[in-house]
This record gives structure tokens, C-alpha cells and sequence, in this order.
């Protein structure tokens, strides 16, 4: 009896595992478009596009285009920096939502270690805001323009403005998959001056290029 | 950063200055601060740095002279009504409210941001009092420069918008406006330049000649000009495919636009003496110099 009760409860609860997995895939899956939300209506640019730029239904979403309003992104990329005079690494979590069509809203906050041959490694970490605008070129390859604007904030010199303005591609890739390549001015500036600092320069501007992935739905 | 130029390059600058000045729109009211220039000889021994000419009084007469300018060439002309066919020979292509409401959005966000920037770096600059404004009233000064050329020039043409051209007809109709009254007729023939894409050229412009101009530069007015310049091609870009403008017009409003900022900066450029205090510098009476480098 009791053997039989274990078996039955170890039944059940495969069961509701199972179940539970089940639903999950089906929310999850990204061919099963169960449309309750009403899905948006197309501009004449976006009828062109044909379904190069489709994006899969996830947990029930309507599937959308890629830059569609309500699109949701999140991904990030890593950098390694390694030159004559320091060695850098960090990395750059992002989300993104399209509060409207073309028009997203980005989080991007950011860590960066960097080492000196001639003085102890720091870390430096930036929060970004950046409205960008994405347009398509051609076939899933779209052009896009990021203002990002924030704080930054470094032990020696303390809290800052930063100010790094983007440009590039984002190629869809896969089903949901965005590789983004970009150009990027980044520039930080801090209170403190180099006077106070002695040798610390309170302002950088660097130039740079950036690859990143993210998966959007 | 910080970066000082030899003095050879104030003389340079000085000349620049003055050809700016003199082809400017607001040439009149730049005329006092002409006088303030100086000899290339004295500029020799002077600092030259970026900074409003003149009071507040100044800054108002630039912005009422412009903004009436704005207002006749928006509300009071009206544009030639001929059938002025798209300037790109491309016909007609459809509105796109979508990316039109990009484009508006760009605009404001582009707008916001390039002066909260300006702003922002003239506070990490430590500059004291009205200094601290410096940025963004010359970058706001430089969009509404280069919005008043497009919305008086767009009256002169009349050329058709690329959503109201009738290809087979050869006529300019209002079906791309969503109405059909007089205002959308004059907003038909409203396509060369755009107007959407001038203001922030325009900042953008003001800001390189904030960069570039003063004898010590500062790098975050190049964070400005860069972004006011990426947001200035992005509304380039959605206004063309928007259907709203074809690429000559959001061509010569991105350049004429930006023209007029970095003339509008260059106008805001005075000479200081190094050798002396900046209260040394004696104030003419159509000048009164705030003070403080920039």
C-alpha cells in the first residue's frame, strides 16, 4: 500500500512536473502565437519588409517585427582592451524596449576594470540611458542612432557625466537573435580636476568600436 | 580636456569670425560685437574664448529677431503653389506616420539632450553664474538659426512633398497631409528644405564652433556635436523615408542648418586680454562682457 502510494505520488508528481515543463514550453516556444494581445498595425515601410524581420511569439505575444512598438531586447556585450600602457576588460548588460515604432529605450549599465603597468587596477562603473532610433536598410540588416547619457563613477575621481553617442548595424540573425556592430564616442568627466588629482585627467574621450548580441521578442 | 592653440590660430579665428558674422542672418545684430574683435595684431597678446556678446539683451534680440523670422516664414508667408515635382526625381512615395512620429520624437529627444549636455558640461567646467548657461542658449540659439532659414526659404520654391506628389497626374495634391483645407495646401508645397532636420543640424553646428572655435577647447562640446549631429542624420533619414521630404531637401536643410549654428556660435565669440583680469576688459556700450572662460 504504502509502496503503491509512493508510486502513485511519484506518478503525480512526474505528472505535474511534466505538466508544468509543458506549459512552460508552450508559453515559452516561440512557434506557439497564441494572439490575445491585439497585434500591431503595419505602416506601409513595414509591408515591404516581408518576414525578414519578424520576430517569434513568446509567452503568448503577438509576433512582431523587429523595432515594432512593445519589442523587448536584451543582451549585452563584453570588451578587452589591451595596449602599451593598461589592460582593460569589462562588460555591458543591456536592456532595451521600443516605447514606440523605431524608437527604443535602453538601460546599459556597465563595468570596466582596468589594470596599469604603473598603478593598481580600478574599477570603473557607468549607467546609461540612450534613447536610439533604428531604421531598416535592407533585408534584416537595420541602421541605428543611440544617445546614451548617464552617470559614471571611478573611486579616484568620483561621480561624473558620461556621454556615449552610438551609431551602426544590427543584423537579425537566427530567430530572435540581433548582432550589433557599432561605432562608438565615449566621453566621462568627473568634478575633480587634474589639479586636485595630481595626475589623474578628470576627462577622457575615446573612440571605439563595439560588437554586442541580444536576443529581442 | 583642455586644449589651448598657439595665438598664430586667434588671428585666424578672428578673421573667421568676422567673415561669419558678416554672412550670417542676424548680421544686423552682430554688427556691436564686431567692434569688440579687435586688431589681429592685439589678438596677438589676447585669450579668445566663447562666451554670449553682450547681456541678456543680447541673447533676447537674437531669439526675438529669429523667432520672428520663424513665425513670418510659418504663419505669415505662404508658398509658391505651382506643380513642383519631388527635387530627387523619385515620384511619389507614401506617408509613413510611423517613422513620421520617429522623426518628431528624434527632434524633441535630440533637442532635450544636446542642451541638457551643454548644460551639463559647463557645470563640470566649473563655471560660475550665467557662465553655466553659456552652452545651452548658443546650442538652442544655433537650432532656432537654423530653423528660421528652412521655414522662410521653404516659401520661395513651393515644391511638392513626396506623399502629395501624383505621379500620373504631374499635380501636388493633399493627400498625404490627412486633411484637405488651406493650411494643408501651403504644407504640400512646404518640402524644400525640411524642417524637421534643420534644428538640430543647426545645434549641431553651434556646438563644432563651440568646440572648435574658443583658444581652450572642451571635448564634451564635441559629445554634443556628435550627438546633436547623429541625432540631426537619424531625422534626416526618417523624414525621407517618412515620405515627408526627399533627400535634397533633408540634404540642404542638414547643411544650411548646420552653416547657421556654427555662424550663430562664431557670433558669440569675443576676445579677452590673458595679460589682464577678465573685469580689465572694458565693455563697450553696445557690449557687456558676463565674464568667465568658457
Amino acid at each position: 500500500m504504502g509502496a503503491r502510494a509512493t508510486v502513485s505520488q511519484r506518478h503525480r508528481t512526474r505528472v505535474r512536473s511534466g505538466s508544468l515543463f509543458a506549459c512552460a514550453v508552450i508559453a515559452l516556444s516561440p512557434g506557439a502565437a497564441r494572439a490575445e494581445e491585439k497585434a500591431p498595425s503595419e505602416s506601409p515601410a513595414r509591408k515591404e519588409e516581408g518576414g525578414a524581420t519578424e520576430l517569434p511569439s513568446v509567452a503568448g505575444r503577438p509576433i512582431r517585427r523587429f523595432a515594432q512598438r512593445n519589442v523587448l531586447e536584451l543582451g549585452g556585450s563584453v570588451s578587452y582592451v589591451k595596449s602599451n600602457a593598461f589592460t582593460q576588460i569589462g562588460a555591458t548588460p543591456t536592456f532595451g524596449w521600443f516605447v514606440i515604432e523605431y524608437m527604443q529605450v535602453s538601460i546599459l549599465p556597465s563595468v570596466e576594470y582596468v589594470k596599469t603597468f604603473s598603478a593598481p587596477g580600478e574599477a570603473r562603473y557607468s549607467l546609461l540611458l540612450e534613447p536610439s532610433f533604428h531604421f531598416l536598410l535592407a533585408g534584416p540588416v537595420f541602421l541605428f542612432f543611440g544617445a546614451g547619457t548617464g552617470a559614471v563613477y571611478e573611486k579616484e575621481t568620483g561621480m561624473g557625466l558620461a556621454v556615449a553617442p552610438r551609431t551602426g548595424l544590427e543584423v537579425l540573425v537566427g530567430g530572435s537573435g540581433v548582432l550589433k556592430l557599432a561605432t562608438t564616442f565615449v566621453y566621462t568627466a568627473t568634478r575633480r580636476t587634474a589639479i586636485e588629482d595630481g595626475t589623474n585627467e578628470p576627462h577622457t574621450s575615446t573612440f571605439g568600436l563595439q560588437a554586442g548580441y541580444a536576443v529581442a521578442w | 580636456m583642455v586644449k589651448r592653440r598657439p595665438v598664430a590660430s586667434h588671428v585666424a579665428l578672428v578673421g573667421l569670425a568676422r567673415l561669419a558674422s558678416l554672412a550670417s542672418l542676424a548680421c544686423a545684430a552682430s554688427l556691436p560685437a564686431l567692434t569688440s574683435v579687435g586688431s589681429a595684431s592685439a589678438a596677438e597678446h589676447r585669450d579668445m574664448s566663447v562666451t554670449m556678446l553682450g547681456s541678456g539683451w543680447y541673447d533676447l534680440g537674437f531669439v526675438a529677431l529669429n523667432g520672428a523670422g520663424f513665425a513670418a516664414g510659418r504663419y505669415l508667408l505662404h508658398p509658391a503653389r505651382g506643380d513642383r515635382a519631388p527635387l530627387d526625381g523619385l515620384g511619389h512615395r507614401p506617408r509613413d506616420a510611423a517613422l513620421g512620429r520617429a522623426a518628431d520624437v528624434a527632434v524633441i529627444v535630440g533637442l532635450a539632450t544636446g542642451a541638457s549636455l551643454a548644460f551639463a558640461g559647463d557645470l563640470g567646467e566649473r563655471t560660475q553664474g550665467a557662465d553655466r548657461f553659456r552652452g545651452p542658449v548658443i546650442t538652442l540659439e544655433g537650432a532656432l538659426a537654423g530653423s528660421v532659414i528652412t521655414h522662410l526659404v521653404k516659401n520661395l520654391f513651393g515644391i511638392c512633398r513626396p506623399r502629395d506628389w501624383d505621379d500620373v497626374a504631374r499635380k501636388c495634391t493633399t493627400r498625404g497631409e490627412g486633411h484637405d483645407d488651406e493650411a494643408a495646401v501651403d504644407e504640400a508645397h512646404r518640402s524644400f528644405p525640411s524642417g524637421h532636420s534643420a534644428p538640430l543640424a543647426g545645434m549641431a553646428g553651434a556646438a563644432v564652433g563651440l568646440w572648435l572655435l574658443p583658444s581652450e577647447r572642451h571635448d564634451v562640446n564635441l559629445a554634443v556635436a556628435l550627438t546633436s549631429l547623429g541625432f540631426s542624420l537619424t531625422v534626416v533619414a526618417l523624414r525621407e523615408r517618412g515620405g515627408a521630404h526627399s533627400w535634397v531637401d533633408t540634404g540642404a536643410a542638414f547643411i544650411s542648418g548646420g552653416l547657421a549654428g556654427f555662424l550663430t556660435a562664431a557670433l558669440h565669440l569675443r576676445v579677452r586680454n590673458v595679460q589682464e583680469p577678465a573685469a580689465a576688459t572694458a565693455p563697450t556700450p553696445l557690449m557687456f562682457t558676463m565674464g568667465g572662460a568658457f
